[in-house]
C-alpha cells in the first residue's frame, strides 16, 4: 500500500504501468498539473518530444524562439500561478541558454522546473556531441540540481524537482536527463510531494520569537514595515493588511513586493530603495523599530547598510534562515512562512493609531509629488515622459493589469507610477536585473492570468535583447500588449554615467530599428506615438485589442529617475535632483 | 575577530555535493583550510569536514548557507576548545648521513610517529596529532635529511554529543514511506 505522508495514510491515485523514460516525463509533468511548459527541441531530447505526440490534448508545449526566452516564461508564469513554470530543452547550447534564467530565478525566489536532454549514460565525460555539464554549470544558480541516468529514477526525481521548487524559498531546479533514461522502460507509479528528510522546507514559528516580536511593535512609537516577496509567495496579504492597519504601520513594498498591498492604501508609503520613494528612503533613519517581512535587504534597498536604519531594532520575518542576521542584525528574528508568523502574530498586536508619525510620510510625499511626481506624469509640454505613459495606462486599467518591465529606467517609472490595486499585478527582474526579462516573461504571465490584462514595458534596449519571442508571441496569439518606450538610449547607464561620470557617454545610445515594422514582420499589430495627443487613443487601441498590440512611444531622450539614493550612500542621503 | 573553525556538515552521499558546498566558501573568497570528507556511521550519510580561519560572524553565515542546501541534513561549526580533532601525516625522510640513523629513531619514538619502512638511507614515517604538532616534527625531521610530507585534512568530534545521533533515531521513519528511498543516489 501506498501511503502518502502529506496526506497521513490517505491514498493519492497511483497510475501503474510499464512506459518509457521520456513517456514518464510527461506523465509526471501531468499528475504535477503542468497545462504548459515553455521549450525547444534538439537532438537529445527527442523522444520526450516524441512522447509529448500524445499528449498534446493535456500538454500545451510552447514553441520559443530561444531558451532564455523559455526559461523567462517560465518565470512570469509561476510568478502569477504560484507554481512552478517548467522548460524542456535539449543538451548543450539548449541547456546553456538557460543559464540566465535560471540565475533571475534564483535571485528572485521564483519556481521553475527545467528539463534538459543529456548525452547517453555511456558517452557522459567523452566530450560527445552537444554535451555539457550541465549539472556543474548550473550548480551555483540552482536551489536544486539532479542528473538522470535511469529511467526507474524519473518519478522520484521529478517528484522532488516540483516539491523542492515550491516549497520554503521557493527557487528553480535543473534535471539533466540522459537519451538512455529516456528510451529505458520503467513500471510507472507517481508520488507528489515525496518526503526528502534532509530538506525542511518551512520551518514552524517560535511562540517566544513571537511574543517578543508583538512585544517590540507594541512599544514602537514609529514602526515602519517593508513588505517584501514573502509576503506575495506565502499569499500573506490579508495578514499583512490587517496587521498595518491594526497597528498603523507605515508600510513600503520592495519592488519584488510591489501590489502585494494596494499603492493606495492609506498605510502604503511607497517603495524603498535606490529609485523608491523619498519618505520610505528619508524616514528610514527615524523609525524606532524596523519590520521586514520576506524580504532580504538587498543593497538596493539598503544603500549604505552602516547607514540603513541604524538606530532602529529589527523585526525580521523570512522563511530562510540563511537570510537572517546575513545583511541586517536582528532584534528579534522570526523564522518562519510570512502568513503563518503573521496569523499569530496579530492577535498579540495592540491597536495603535498614529498619525504624527504618518503625517511625516505625507509631508514627504506631498514634496515629492511637487518636485518629481507631478513632472514625471502631468508634464504640459516637451517630449513625452514615461511616467505619464505608465500613469494613463494605470488610469486606464484602474490599476488591475499585470505589469511586466524588463530593466531599466523604465522598470522603475512602471514600479513608480502605476497604482496597483490588484494582487500578483507585477512580474519583474529585480535581483539579477535582466535585461530581456520582460517579453517573454509577459507571455508567460500571460498563460497563468488569461483573463487578465497583461502588458509588457520595455526599454527600446531591453527589447532587442529577446525580441525574438515576438515570434512566439505570434505563433501562441496570445493578446500580450506591449508598450516600448523608446529614449534611443540604455537610459538608465547613461544616467549613471551622466550623474557620476561627468556626461562621458560611453556606448549607451543606440541606433535603432524600426520596432513596428519588426512586429509587422511578426503580424503584431504595432502603432508608433510620437505625440502627446496621440497617446490616448493609441492606447485605448491597444487595450482593446484582443490581439497581440505594440505601442511604441517615443519618449524624452534624457530624461533622469528621481529620487535617488546614490550607490554607497545612506538611503536618508537620497537625492530629489 | 579570525579564529580557527571546524564545520561539520552531515549530507545525503551524493555526486556533485562536494562542489556545492565549497562554492559557498569560493563565493565569498574564504580559503578552505582542510577538508575532509568521509562515510559515517550511519550508512548513506557523509560527513564533511572543513576547517578554516574567520571571525565566527562569517562561520556563521556560511553554516547557515551550507544549512540550505537540500541535500544536507544539518551543518553546525565548533571553535578548536569544543573539539577533540586529528589529522596525519607521512613523512619521507631521504637520510643525509647513516650515522643519524640511531638519534632519528629515538626521535621517531619520543614523537610517538610510527616507522613504515626503514632501511639506511631512506625512512617513512606517520605521526598523528594536531596540526601544530606534526609541522614542529617536521621542522625536527629537517636536521636529518630531505623530507617529503604529506598531511591529511582534520577530522573532528565534539566533545559533548553530536546532534546526528538525535537524529539516527529517527531516520527508520523514512521506511514508512515507500516513495521516498535513498537508493537513487547510488
Ligand atoms: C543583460 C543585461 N545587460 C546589461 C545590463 C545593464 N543595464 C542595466 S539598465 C540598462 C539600460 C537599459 O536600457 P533600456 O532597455 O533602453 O531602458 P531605459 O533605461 O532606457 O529605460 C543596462 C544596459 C543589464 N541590466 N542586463
Amino acid at each position: 500500500m501506498n501511503i502518502d505522508p502529506k496526506t497521513n495514510g490517505v491514498l493519492t491515485p497511483a497510475t501503474t504501468n510499464r512506459i518509457s523514460g521520456a513517456e514518464a516525463i510527461v506523465r509526471c509533468l501531468i499528475e504535477e498539473g503542468v497545462d504548459v511548459l515553455f521549450g525547444y527541441p534538439g537532438g537529445a531530447i527527442m523522444p520526450v518530444y516524441d512522447a509529448l505526440y500524445d499528449y498534446q490534448d493535456q500538454i500545451n508545449h510552447v514553441l520559443v524562439r530561444h531558451e532564455q526566452g523559455a526559461s523567462h516564461a517560465a518565470e512570469g508564469y509561476a510568478r502569477i500561478k504560484k507554481k512552478p513554470g517548467v522548460c524542456l530543452v535539449t543538451s548543450g547550447p539548449g541547456a546553456t541558454n538557460l543559464v540566465t534564467g535560471l540565475a533571475d530565478a534564483l535571485m528572485d525566489s521564483t519556481p521553475i522546473v527545467c528539463i534538459s536532454g543529456q548525452v547517453p549514460r555511456d558517452l557522459l565525460g567523452t566530450d560527445a556531441f552537444q554535451e555539457t555539464d550541465v549539472v556543474g554549470v548550473t550548480m551555483p544558480v540552482t536551489k536544486w540540481s539532479y542528473q538522470i541516468t535511469k529511467a526507474a529514477e524519473i518519478p522520484i526525481v521529478m517528484a522532488k524537482a516540483f516539491y523542492i521548487a515550491n516549497t520554503g524559498r521557493p527557487g528553480p531546479v535543473m534535471i539533466d536527463l540522459t537519451k538512455n533514461a529516456q528510451f529505458e522502460m520503467l513500471d510507472f507509479e507517481y508520488h507528489r510531494a515525496p518526503r526528502i528528510f534532509s530538506y525542511w522546507p518551512t520551518p514552524k514559528a517560535k511562540a517566544e520569537d513571537i511574543e517578543a516580536a508583538a512585544k517590540l511593535i507594541n512599544e514602537a512609537k514609529k514602526p515602519y514595515l517593508l513588505c517584501g516577496h514573502g509576503v506575495l509567495i506565502s499569499g500573506a496579504q490579508a495578514e499583512l493588511t490587517e496587521l498595518i492597519e491594526k497597528a498603523s504601520i507605515p508600510t513600503a513594498c520592495t519592488l519584488q513586493g510591489l501590489s502585494a498591498i494596494p499603492t493606495d492604501h492609506p498605510m502604503c508609503v511607497g517603495m524603498p530603495g535606490m529609485h523608491g520613494n523619498y519618505g520610505p528612503n528619508l524616514l528610514s533613519s527615524e523609525c524606532d523599530v524596523l519590520i521586514a517581512v520576506g524580504m532580504r535587504f538587498d543593497d538596493r534597498i539598503t544603500g549604505r547598510v552602516d547607514k540603513f536604519a541604524p538606530q532602529a531594532k529589527v523585526l525580521h520575518i523570512e522563511i530562510d534562515p540563511a537570510e537572517i542576521d546575513k545583511i541586517m542584525k536582528t532584534t528579534v528574528a522570526i523564522n518562519a512562512d510570512a502568513k503563518e508568523a503573521l496569523k499569530r502574530l496579530i492577535p498579540l498586536v495592540e491597536q495603535r493609531e498614529r498619525p504624527a508619525w504618518l503625517a511625516q510620510y505625507a509631508e514627504c510625499a506631498a514634496i515629492e509629488k511637487e518636485k518629481i511626481i507631478d513632472r514625471d506624469t502631468l508634464p504640459k509640454e516637451g517630449a513625452i515622459k514615461m511616467g505619464e505613459v505608465v500613469k494613463l495606462l494605470s488610469d486606464k486599467t484602474e490599476g488591475k493589469a499585470v505589469i511586466v518591465p524588463d530593466v531599466g529606467q523604465h522598470q522603475m517609472a512602471a514600479a513608480r507610477y502605476y497604482n496597483y490595486t490588484e494582487t500578483d499585478g507585477w512580474a519583474t527582474s529585480g535581483g539579477l536585473g535582466t535585461m530581456g526579462y520582460a517579453l517573454p516573461a509577459a507571455l508567460g504571465c500571460k498563460f497563468a492570468a488569461p483573463n487578465r490584462e497583461v502588458v509588457a514595458i520595455i526599454g527600446d534596449g531591453s527589447f532587442q535583447m529577446n525580441l525574438q519571442e515576438l515570434g512566439t508571441i505570434m505563433q501562441t496569439g496570445l493578446p500580450v500588449k506591449i508598450i516600448i518606450l523608446n529614449n534611443n538610449f540604455l537610459g538608465m547607464v547613461r544616467q549613471w554615467q551622466q550623474l557620476f561620470f561627468d556626461r562621458r557617454y560611453s556606448s549607451v545610445e543606440l541606433q535603432n530599428p524600426d520596432f513596428c515594422k519588426i512586429a509587422e514582420g511578426f503580424s503584431i499589430k504595432a502603432v508608433r506615438v510620437s505625440e502627446r495627443t496621440d497617446l490616448d487613443g493609441v492606447m485605448q487601441q491597444m487595450l482593446d485589442s484582443k490581439e497581440p498590440f505594440l505601442m511604441e512611444v517615443m519618449v524624452e531622450k534624457e530624461e533622469n529617475v528621481f529620487p535617488m539614493v546614490p550607490s554607497g550612500a545612506g538611503v536618508a542621503e537620497v537625492r530629489l535632483e | 575577530m579570525e579564529k580557527r573553525f571546524t564545520i561539520s556538515v552531515y549530507t545525503e552521499n551524493i555526486v556533485g555535493l562536494l562542489l556545492r558546498i565549497t562554492a559557498v566558501f569560493t563565493r565569498r573568497h574564504i580559503n578552505i583550510e582542510s577538508l575532509t570528507v568521509s562515510e559515517t556511521e550511519r550508512r548513506g550519510i557523509s560527513r564533511f569536514t572543513i576547517v578554516v580561519r574567520q571571525s565566527e560572524d562569517m562561520v556563521n553565515k556560511v553554516t547557515k548557507q551550507i544549512n540550505r542546501i537540500v541535500e544536507v541534513i544539518f551543518a553546525e561549526y565548533h571553535s578548536d576548545a569544543d573539539l577533540i580533532s586529528s589529522q596525519l601525516a607521512l613523512f619521507k625522510v631521504d637520510i643525509a648521513k647513516e650515522e643519524y640513523l640511531p638519534s632519528l629513531e629515538v626521535l621517531a619514538r619520543q614523537a610517538n610517529a610510527r616507522i613504515l619502512i626503514h632501511n639506511n638511507r631512506r625512512m617513512v614515517l606517520e605521526k598523528t596529532g594536531t596540526r601544530d604538532s606534526l609541522e614542529a616534527f617536521l621542522r625536527d625531521l629537517e636536521a636529518y635529511g630531505e623530507v617529503e610530507y604529506v598531511r591529511s585534512g582534520r577530522i573532528a568530534v565534539t566533545s559533548s554529543s553530536s546532534r546526528l545521533s538525535e537524529i539516527i533515531p529517527k531516520l527508520p521513519e523514512l521506511n514508512r514511506y515507500p516513495n521516498y528511498s535513498m537508493d537513487h543516489h547510488n
